[in-house]
């Protein structure tokens, strides 16, 4: 079990419920959810978020975008930010490390690569 | 001189023959010209009412795409709401199946004691009393259909896990389907604007603005999402990001190495201090 506040920020209701499924079943229990960047910087800002686990295309801030925006805000820059993504062509891979994401998945993903992932970038961090 | 004026006068009726001849051929051509007309104006107006229909239907193929990325949500949402129930199930189970386990472990210590005070009655005068009951006691003990049924349903219970977790993987295919719809859509939206433009300029007055479809709404996807293969895309993302990385440690050490001051700048400095 683990006690980290995680935000899922995804805007297909279906995937942040898989996300958050997934989560509970690998031990995760405090998880917020958001369906584009502007509602998920709204709970960085109130909710003391300590990883972030987001989709890339969403309406009105996607992925990248949000990504950019916590890694500028000096309170916020160092939180732990996993994409989840459909997208898996090189160029976009490298443009989301250039924007800073800790780790980068690509969907459909197994429970265990979400795992992986998490504890990879939480010990990184 | 009047031969010369009969001669003019004979050129002009040739002319005017020619030129009525002409006219003849003109009016021929003008008159197949109107027939080619009467038959292409009511061939361009079917053609108007047909762009004129399709247009007006590509709105209600737009929302019948969009009813079905709705349809497949709601579905998929209600099988992740059992899947949910489910493995509360499961979890329950595990954790009677551990107390069962924790259970057995005590009475085995229980037994043991026992085996323990038998054999100290067995020098007694209830020695045979206490030898049948020290070899009841073994036979509990060594009975292993207990032990079987505990890992059996032990295991029956992390595969039914298991299914749960492939089923939930499974179900990300709707966002995908999702996306590949919205990309339709966006198709759609792109065709059905280009008919209303061609209709606009087949008869300017008479084009209503075109409906919004429901794609027009804001949403971002990727055209190309996909199902299959995201094993290997994931090894992938894996490989890219790890050489990227180690490029940009390359590139940091080297930055390190660069900013170190070379032994004649650490003179110069010290040797303009003293």
């Amino acid at each position: 079990m683990s006690n980290m506040k995680v935000l899922v920020v995804d805007d297909s209701a279906t995937m942040r419920r898989i996300v958050i499924n997934t989560l509970k079943t690998i031990g995760y229990t405090n998880i917020l959810e958001a369906a584009d960047g502007k509602e998920a910087l709204a709970h960085i800002y109130a909710d003391n978020i300590q990883l972030i686990v987001t989709d890339w295309n969403m309406p009105n801030m996607n992925g990248l975008e949000l990504t950019k925006t916590v890694r500028a805000d000096d309170n916020y820059k160092n939180i732990p930010i996993l994409l989840v993504t459909t997208r898996g062509v090189k160029e976009d891979i490298v443009e989301a490390l250039q924007a800073k994401v800790n780790g980068y998945i690509v969907k459909p993903f197994t429970p265990q690569v979400l795992k992986e992932k998490i504890e990879q970038i939480t010990n990184n961090s | 001189m009047a031969e010369k004026t009969i001669h003019g006068i004979a050129q002009r009726v040739d002319e005017m023959r020619d030129t009525f001849q002409y006219g003849k051929k003109i009016l021929n051509f003008l008159d197949e010209l109107f027939h080619i007309y009467q038959d292409i104006v009511p061939l361009l107006e079917k053609i108007n009412k047909s762009i004129e229909e399709s247009s007006s239907n590509l709105p209600h193929a737009s929302n019948e795409l969009s009813k079905v990325t709705q349809a497949t949500e709601v579905a998929t949402i209600e099988i992740l709401n059992t899947i949910e129930e489910m493995n509360c199930i499961i979890n329950e189970s595990s954790q009677l199946i551990t107390k069962v386990s924790e259970k057995k472990a005590r009475r085995k210590k229980l037994l043991d004691e026992v085996l323990k005070l038998c054999k100290s009655l067995k020098s007694s005068n209830k020695g045979k009393l206490a030898e049948s009951a020290e070899s009841l006691v073994k036979q509990i003990i060594a009975d292993e259909s207990e032990e079987d049924l505990v890992k059996k349903v032990t295991g029956n219970t992390e595969k039914l896990s298991e299914y749960a977790s492939d089923i939930t993987i499974s179900l990300q295919v709707q966002d995908i389907t999702a996306q590949q719809l919205a990309a339709v859509n966006q198709l759609v939206e792109s065709v059905h604007n280009r008919l209303h433009d061609l209709l606009q300029s087949l008869d300017e007055n008479n084009v209503a603005p075109p409906p919004e479809l429901i794609s027009g709404k804001a949403q971002s996807f990727d055209p190309d999402a996909t199902y299959f293969d995201s094993k290997n895309r994931q090894k992938f993302a894996d490989s890219v990001q790890n050489s990227y990385q180690n490029e940009s440690r390359d590139c940091e050490n080297h930055k390190v190495i660069n900013n170190k001051p070379s032994q004649e700048e650490i003179d110069r400095l010290f040797n303009n201090n003293g």
